[in-house]
């Protein structure tokens, strides 16, 4: 099974969603990174500055630094922020009261004026950003040379992964809401769009339930290509049964009527001898006639209008009305008015036709017919009927055209087999107005 | 009784066309529909054979003009193409009955004979007024039960003077209804025939079966039984 067309677009809409705001995300953490550590290189250039500030040297160019330190943090062991003063060759000259069991980053080399700003270990697994800057201190005694002092303050990086953390899972946050949000959008926006398609599918159907007779909704332009064509192949199809029928009509109206002026001969110059081709032209006309009746009842038409039944049968009524005009036979139909037959209209008129014609023939005085629900025609006559073993013998015996009986032959032969190919049922019965009974029975629509 | 036959199938045309001639019907033949229609509108046809599938005008097409042009004789539908369809069309369209091709002279001749009874208000096959009776099937003719011998031309004037009977019917309509288009029209002839069917029929003149009304025809003048 191939996936719908709304998993497909929304599966690669996801995917491409995913890869362009994964990059988003990306670019956002790397710029918010960067900011941060910006922001904590500033902080920790003031700590330096003010440490700077803080420092002095006593008479022997020592340097000194106050009980009273800035920031009250370097006073504190674990405090997070740290601050060493080396001297020009990397002597530490003091250490902050925090700095206790933490080694801070000691440079290689350092020259006055030169900034040091790096990512540093501090042993135990603890991350810190350490911040430098290298002084020459003028303000000694007398002529004493000028000392060279490194300043480095460290902080750890607890603080800034706490943000870090808290920014992520924000943007984590708003990211899948709009992630979702996309994709709800998505899914409205296709359902939307493809509601055309879906009403296109219920048109199709109903076109080959039989409820409508081609495909007629307006539809946007790219569908309306699709609904033209699909109405061609459906006249088509309805042309290609008509055409089949009228070549095999035009067959009979060309075998027939020689078949007549030969039967005309014989009736005129008839004698003993001529009774062979007699039967035999009778035969050849019930196999013709039969062939094409099968063959014009056959309407396997996938796109048929549903014909209503009570039209037919009034149709059929009156012309049987005039043919048996002489005969004085009641009609009585029950005819429900919203029977229909899913097939083909001249498919409904043989079937009557014949079901009809035979009743009148064969009938006294009364022909009833009775149409139920979906779909069930019974014909009864008061005619002499069918002996009972008779009626299982022709039932049983199929309906080979040379071996139908005279009269109650070909009419019936053909229905059975027309109804047959629907996939419906011919029984013979015996009729409560004392004649018999036909009845035609499909089967129910699903 | 004049019949108007169209079809196109000439071999199956001249057949039914002896065959009808022997049968004692007056008959106009037309091999297409326009011919049809003209001899159905030009003469007065009393009974029309039509063959559905007709170049030119085709059978229905020919069946509604005729209809709507007023003319009512009952026509009977020769189809090869034996589907309800067709027949539905047809006799919608104005036919009386069909006949599916191939069929016996004798079918035909049934048809028709029960088309002209029922065209003229007849419903048995018998028609009888009072003591005369004629069976249209075996074309007999009888008199308080007795056989009357008639010949084809006397048979044909009693047939379309009973099947009128009551109506006036004069010169004219009998020879054009009696005689095929070609014949010399001599209503003298008509005259003759009646004169010798008043002596077959009532030989002692206390019937009075024929009416003669002058200037205007002759009437039929013993009421229908049936």
């Amino acid at each position: 099974m191939s996936l719908s067309l709304v998993t497909r677009v929304l599966v690669a809409a996801a995917a491409v969603m995913l890869v362009f705001l994964g990059l988003t995300v990306l670019a956002l953490d790397a710029a918010f990174r960067n900011t941060a550590e910006r922001a904590i290189e500033e902080r920790l250039q003031m700590q330096v500055r003010a440490l700077i500030s803080a420092a002095g040297q006593d008479v022997d160019g020592h340097l000194i630094m106050p009980q009273q330190l800035p920031e009250a943090r370097y006073s504190n062991p674990g405090s997070g922020l740290f601050a060493q003063v080396l001297d020009g060759d990397g002597n530490p000259l003091w250490r902050s009261p925090s700095t206790a069991g933490v080694a801070m980053l000691i440079p290689d080399e350092y020259a006055a004026g030169d900034v040091l700003f790096t990512r540093v270990s501090l042993g135990d697994e603890a991350e810190a950003f350490q911040y430098g800057y290298t002084v020459l201190w003028h303000d000694g005694p007398g002529d004493a040379s000028p000392q060279i002092y490194h300043f480095s303050v460290a902080e750890s990086l607890e603080s800034y992964r706490a943000q870090l953390a808290r920014y992520r899972a924000n943007l984590f946050g708003w990211f899948s809401v709009l992630f979702a949000g996309l994709i709800v959008a998505q899914l409205l926006i296709l359902r939307r769009t493809l509601r055309p398609l879906r009403a296109l599918a219920t048109e199709v159907a109903a076109v080959e339930r039989g409820a409508q007779a081609g495909v007629d909704g307006e539809y946007p332009q790219e569908l309306q290509h699709l609904a033209r064509n699909l109405n061609a192949v459906i006249r088509n199809e309805r042309g290609n049964l008509a055409r089949y029928r009228n070549t095999l009509a035009d067959l009979a109206h060309s075998l027939k009527t020689p078949l007549a002026v030969i039967r005309f001969a014989l009736d005129t110059t008839g004698s003993k001898r001529d009774e062979t081709i007699e039967t035999q032209v009778e035969r050849m006309n019930d196999i013709v006639r039969f062939q094409l009746q099968r063959a014009l009842a056959s309407g396997s038409e996938t796109f048929g209008k549903p014909v209503p039944v009570a039209s037919v049968v009034d149709d059929i009524a009156a012309s049987l009305a005039k043919v048996y005009a002489a005969r004085d036979i009641a009609f009585e139909a029950s005819v429900p008015g919203d029977s229909v037959f899913r097939g083909d209209r001249n498919e409904l008129l043989e079937v009557l036709g014949n079901l009809l014609d035979n009743a009148y023939k064969w009938a006294r005085s009364r022909v009833r017919v009775t149409v139920t629900g979906d779909l069930e025609i019974v014909v009864d006559d008061d005619g002499p009927g069918i002996a009972s073993d008779q009626r299982t013998a022709m039932q049983a015996r199929g309906t080979r055209a040379d071996e139908s009986v005279e009269g109650q032959g070909i009419g019936l032969a053909v229905v059975a087999e027309t109804v047959a190919r629907r996939g419906g049922t011919l029984v013979l019965d015996e009729s409560a107005l004392g004649g018999l009974r036909v009845v035609v029975a499909y089967p129910a629509r699903r | 009784m004049r019949v108007l036959l169209v079809e196109d199938e000439a071999a199956l045309r001249e057949s039914v066309q002896d065959a009808l001639a022997a049968a004692g019907y007056a008959l106009d033949a037309a091999a297409d529909g326009e011919e049809g229609l003209y001899y159905g509108t030009e003469f007065a046809p009393d009974v029309a054979v039509i063959d559905l599938g007709l170049p030119k005008l085709n059978g229905i097409d020919l069946i509604r003009q005729l209809r709507a042009q007023h003319r009512s004789f009952p026509i009977l539908v020769l189809t090869a193409r034996d589907r309800w369809q067709d027949k539905v069309e047809a006799l919608g369209a104005g036919a009386d009955d069909y006949l599916v091709k191939p069929f016996h002279v004798e079918e035909l001749l049934a048809r028709l004979n029960a088309l002209l009874r029922r065209a003229s208000g007849w419903s048995q096959p018998t028609l009888s007024c009072g003591p005369i009776e004629i069976d249209t099937a075996a074309q007999a003719v009888r008199v308080t039960g007795t056989p009357v011998e008639l010949t084809t031309f006397e048979y044909r004037v009693l047939h379309y003077l009973m099947l009128h009977a009551g109506e006036v019917v004069s010169k004219t309509e009998l020879t054009e209804h009696l005689y095929d288009q070609d014949y010399d029209r001599d209503s003298n002839v008509i005259e003759v025939f009646v004169g010798r069917l008043r002596r077959k029929l009532d030989p002692d003149g206390d019937l009075g079966p024929i009416e003669t009304l002058r200037g205007r025809g002759y009437r039929f003048t013993l009421a229908r039984d049936a």
